[in-house]
């Protein structure tokens, strides 16, 4: 039986959580900037 | 003031404390809680709640730059935040059961603190000692990018550093900040990880730290979501700004002028704090 075993190098690792970190950043900044303007135009 | 203009305003401020706290290096959270508390008069918990919720921000998109130029130290970072990670779960509830005086008193002293650091000069200081045989086991040990090319080096003392981390996450969970401070001191100093990694991975930790601190604000609803929307948005615009500045500009200057400030709002929490103003 075949496995493949490729192990992810630490550079490959560090792409994977800064693209990661990056999205969720953006993902959250435009929730609450959507959020924000919805509670302010009904307050 | 309406609820558009105080918005605003909270806006604004959050934008020159991410700006100012990008450049110094001393993160928005130092200068937001106190903003928050002294000027528009917010509950100290509730600008606790929001400050932390902007210091995850923060900390996620500049980590991002420097997890992937190689500076951060992954492993490092993830093993020092199960103590961060404990600490701020400690510091979180214990910010529920003492007064809003003791909390500003010992944001003061932080302040007073952070405002000493922020005046030092930063150097790198690699050690020629031979590897720690621990933190070679868990793989610590790495480089990191130079203009004369990637430099290796070697970690140390990890129980001192883990302890140190413990404390740090401490104060981030009972004050709302990033404690990037103290982390920075335990590895540059105990744990002898060259400068610019022990910031970069100050960094990364930070908000991992602030996001199991906010669980518990959250949970206690000091979490406001009108009071965190500006501050998050106003931090975040502001320490991005501050980034991109921050490549050239001179900022010694600022640092000293930035900590004097700081100092006048640790006296000014203490002072407030001991006389039961806050």
């Amino acid at each position: 039986m075949l496995h493949s075993k490729r192990a992810w190098t630490d550079e490959q690792m560090n792409r994977i959580i800064s693209v990661l970190l990056r999205s969720g950043v953006l993902a959250a900044a435009l929730v609450v900037l959507g959020g924000g303007i919805f509670y302010l135009i009904r307050y | 003031m309406t609820i558009l203009e105080l918005t605003i305003l909270i806006w604004l401020g959050s934008l020159v404390a991410g700006f100012l706290g990008s450049l110094t290096g001393l993160g928005g959270g130092v200068v937001i809680v106190p903003l928050l508390a002294l000027v528009f008069g917010v509950d100290i918990r509730y600008a606790i709640g929001a400050s932390l919720v902007s210091v995850i921000a923060t900390s996620s998109g500049a980590a991002a730059a420097y997890v992937k130029e190689g500076f951060s130290n992954i492993r490092i970072g993830m093993f020092l935040e199960m103590a961060t990670t404990l600490g701020a779960f400690a510091g979180a509830a214990l910010a529920a059961r003492i007064s809003t005086a003791s909390i500003s008193v010992i944001f003061g002293i932080v302040l007073i603190y952070s405002a000493y650091l922020s005046g030092r000069s930063q150097r790198e200081r690699l050690s020629d000692r031979p590897p720690d045989a621990l933190a070679t086991r868990l793989k610590m040990d790495a480089s990191y990018p130079t203009p004369e090319g990637p430099k290796t080096y070697h970690v140390y003392a990890i129980p001192g550093g883990f302890s140190l981390m413990f404390i740090a996450g401490g104060l981030s969970g009972l004050l709302g900040i990033g404690s990037g401070a103290v982390k920075v001191i335990g590895m540059d100093q105990i744990m002898r990880i060259p400068f610019k990694v022990s910031t970069t991975t100050s960094n990364f930790m930070i908000g991992v730290t602030a996001a199991a601190s906010a669980g518990i604000y959250l949970n206690r609803g000091y979490i406001d979501p009108g009071l965190a929307m500006p501050v998050m948005l106003g931090v975040l615009v502001g320490s991005l700004l501050g980034a991109r500045i921050l490549v050239g500009a001179k900022t010694r200057l600022l640092r000293i002028i930035f900590g004097g400030v700081i100092l006048v709002l640790g006296i000014e929490m203490i002072f407030n704090g001991l006389t039961g103003r806050l």
